[in-house]
């Protein structure tokens, strides 16, 4: 029988869908039993779920421009370390 | 420097270095050949991954701006070295990450993480929580700004050292699979799943406390009996 100290070893392959059915089964007894670990595992499922919220769906435009035009510039004015790396593998310049 | 596929790319048996997609083999083959349609395909399939995972990590807008030039022109400037051992997205991302985090170790002192126990609910000896525990998730959305939590939780990402905000902002965040993580990051799946547990506990930690404060007729109706 599973006990409130044993739930934090299991959520993450509880989360994941990872967990033998078995061990799936007695946590899910537990938790309709205990309010507290409910709660618990309710509030760490929805951290999680907040933290996809944080993610950058956009690069602003101006910034792709900068990061393009400081490739070119390294592409058509390489330094001469990248210079001498090219020579020493044979490699062609840009096409 | 960059590191370079240090790691054997098949952890846990779910990766293997042919898991690369068709058209990324293609783009490597171009850019070791300098086409110049081939960069401009590298970054427009790269430059928001690599700017959101530069942002999180470094927690600072200009940090991550530079992290994404660095990042971009090392990749075209070692893409002849780079051995096809990890995924092309993994190569990228571990260059990303080193260069944040480095940037991130710069700026900021590390810290240590409590334990996992200092973390999680307060257990009484026999093993049985013995505090109250606020369920702010069955609130209606109208009384719990999803937004005001984001914010939050941002903040708290910042709080977090360095090796357990890679973990989080890898797998929580950018959504990376546990086995590209851990190619990215050289490590073993039960050192990530514990490093992202901790981390995850001292977020829901935060965000609990910024609930009780900021809501205490939420945490008075909900609290256990």
């Amino acid at each position: 029988m599973l006990r409130c100290r044993d739930i934090g070893n299991l959520l993450h392959d509880y989360l994941e869908g990872g967990l033998e059915p078995a061990v799936r089964e007695q946590l899910d007894e537990h938790l309709a039993d205990c309010p507290g670990c409910l709660g618990f595992v309710n509030t760490y499922r929805h951290t999680v779920s907040v933290a996809r919220d944080l993610r950058c769906e956009d690069i602003p435009p101006e910034l792709q421009s900068k990061l393009r035009s400081f490739i070119k510039q390294k592409l058509d004015h390489p330094s001469i370390l990248t210079r001498i790396r090219r020579r020493l593998r044979g490699s062609p310049g840009p096409k | 420097m960059v590191r370079i596929a240090s790691q054997s790319a098949i952890i846990d048996g779910s990766m293997s270095p042919a898991d690369d997609p068709p058209e990324d083999v293609e783009l490597v083959g171009r850019l070791r050949a300098r086409e110049d349609r081939a960069v401009e395909a590298l970054i427009a399939g790269y430059e928001r991954r690599v700017f959101s995972l530069a942002l999180r990590l470094t927690g600072n807008r200009q940090d991550a701006e530079e992290v994404l030039q660095d990042v971009f022109w090392s990749v075209l400037e070692h893409i002849d070295s780079f051995r096809g051992e990890s995924k092309l997205s993994s190569w990228i991302f571990r260059i990303t990450t080193n260069a944040a985090l480095t940037k991130l170790r710069r700026r900021t002192r590390s810290r240590e993480l409590p334990l996992e126990e200092a973390l999680g609910p307060t257990m009484s000896a026999e093993g049985q929580i013995a505090e109250a525990v606020v369920d702010w998730t069955r609130l209606p959305d109208e009384q719990l700004e999803r937004k005001d939590l984001a914010g939050h939780l941002a903040a708290a990402i910042d709080e977090l050292p360095p090796e357990y905000r890679a973990v989080l902002v890898l797998r929580d965040i950018e959504g990376l699979p546990a086995a590209e993580a851990c190619d990215v990051l050289g490590l073993s799946l039960p050192a990530l799943k514990s490093r992202l547990h901790r981390a995850r506990l001292f977020l829901r930690k935060r965000l609990a406390e910024h609930v009780a404060a900021r809501y205490p007729e939420i945490t008075a109706s909900t609290e256990r009996p």
